[in-house]
């Protein structure tokens, strides 16, 4: 393209090459528009112009949902510091360790004096192991998804949920996983948030799974009353009896 | 995983539909790719913030090359291993600016092979200054283009959106180009 041009765009041409470029031609009309950019000069430096004004365009919006996605995944992950990962300096890493000690027994003399929601939940909440990996599936929303359980096993739950956020078709077991991948951050607001269609569907696979996970959720959220009637519709396991007593 | 139901996303059609632009695609890329990059800058004196800087600028870098014709990646996996070296060499460059240039290694230096990026041309600089002008554009202008060009929707559905006929969200969206290249012609030193 040219700095200067040497030429007129008329209203007309801008449209007319602005389809050209986006592919809204039909197949006649891209045949004719196609044969006078083999063969005229100035047509050529006019289409790539406008090729350069489009993709312009799309740039600028690319930009813009970029920092949309970064701030989900941003949402999605533990507070980050935004510094350098470096390596501990020994003295310091004494120094907490120590600190770590004293507040360690400290937590324990509470902990073994005055059970607490958050106690059963850390007695109870083992994670789910998650399903086998089958990664040779050309299918790309299944790669994606075996792709996120990888992630998943590793406890890398963060990356985990940034490549199942990825998959718009949501599903029983898309909602599960990505439950649990926050309940291991966490985050017990958004687990409950995904696991609680599954836990009204009786027709899911995972339909025990997600009432079990979803108790446990409202527990560590010190709702008793909630964790205990999830338990009840599950009520045939033992692991449900046996927390449904420590509750009563 | 039975009630799933997957959207075709097959290797013949993968050149086109990332150039095309779909936004779907480039989500899952954007953020397929990111924690290889963050990883990378992160074990390379850099900050999260360094990190997405590099990816962003990285992505769109490869995006252009993809639109222009310059690199036409056969697959996904082409496409992820030449953004991933375009990341790792941006971000020696960046090390190399700064005062960190001791930090760059000989490691860093070869890992993953060096990627030949394009010269900048007079076409880059038009996108640039596209881009740039963007920016300038009233916020209805905006919203319909991205809507249009970007997202890819339909005349009908951005009409409904933004309370317009098709007609006249068509006719607004040659309106909104003209404008915008007005503003490039005007303020980019390009001559009509």
């Amino acid at each position: 393209m040219r700095k200067k041009m040497s030429y007129h765009l008329s209203d007309d041409e801008l449209a007319y090459i602005s389809q050209y470029v986006n592919g809204e031609l039909d197949a006649s009309d891209k045949a004719a528009f196609e044969q006078r950019l083999a063969t005229d000069s100035i047509w050529q430096q006019k289409v790539l112009e406008v090729k350069a004004l489009l993709i312009g365009v799309r740039e600028a919006s690319l930009a813009d949902s970029m920092e949309k996605w970064q701030n989900e995944i941003t949402v999605n992950s533990p507070a980050k510091t935004g510094m350098p990962v470096r390596p501990f300096d020994r003295r310091w890493w004494v120094a907490a360790a120590s600190a770590a000690a004293i507040v360690l027994l400290g937590i324990g003399w509470i902990w073994f004096s005055n059970p607490s929601d958050e106690r059963l939940y850390t007695l109870y909440f083992v994670p789910d192991t998650g399903l086998p990996v089958a990664m040779s599936s050309l299918d790309t929303s299944r790669y994606l998804f075996y792709d996120g359980m990888v992630s998943y096993k590793e406890e890398n739950y963060i990356d985990a949920l940034a490549k199942w956020a990825s998959i718009e078709q949501s599903t029983d077991t898309l909602q599960y996983f990505s439950g649990l991948a926050h309940m291991g951050l966490g985050q017990m607001a958004p687990a409950i948030e995904q696991l609680l269609p599954v836990s009204s569907d009786r027709r899911s696979a995972f339909y025990k799974e997600a009432n079990w996970y979803l108790a446990l959720c409202y527990l560590r959220q010190g709702n008793r009353k909630v964790a205990g009637s999830l338990l009840k519709r599950i009520d045939d396991d033992e692991q449900a009896q046996s927390l449904m007593r420590k509750l009563e | 995983m039975d009630r799933l139901e997957f959207r075709p996303f097959s290797q013949e059609v993968f050149a086109d539909r990332l150039k095309s632009g779909e936004e779907a695609i480039l989500k899952t890329l954007y953020l397929r790719y990111r924690g290889t990059v963050e990883h990378h800058v992160l074990q390379n004196s850099g900050s999260n913030d360094d990190a997405n800087d590099v990816y962003q600028e990285a992505f769109i870098a490869v995006w252009r090359n993809v639109q222009l014709d310059r690199f036409v990646p056969q697959d996904e996996r082409e496409f992820a291993a030449y953004l991933i070296r375009v990341a790792k060499n941006k971000w020696i460059d960046e090390l190399r600016k700064s005062k960190n240039k001791q930090r760059v290694t000989m490691d860093m230096e070869f890992d993953g092979g060096s990627v030949q990026q394009p010269e900048a041309d007079e076409t880059d600089a038009y996108i640039e200054a596209v881009k740039k002008q963007y920016q300038h554009l009233g916020e209805r202008c905006r919203e319909l283009l991205n809507r249009f060009y970007f997202r890819k929707e339909s005349l009908r559905k951005i009409a409904e959106a933004m309370g317009w006929t098709e007609a006249s969200a068509k006719n607004n969206k040659y309106r909104c180009l003209k404008q915008l290249r007005e503003l490039v012609i005007k303020e980019g030193g390009h001559h009509a």
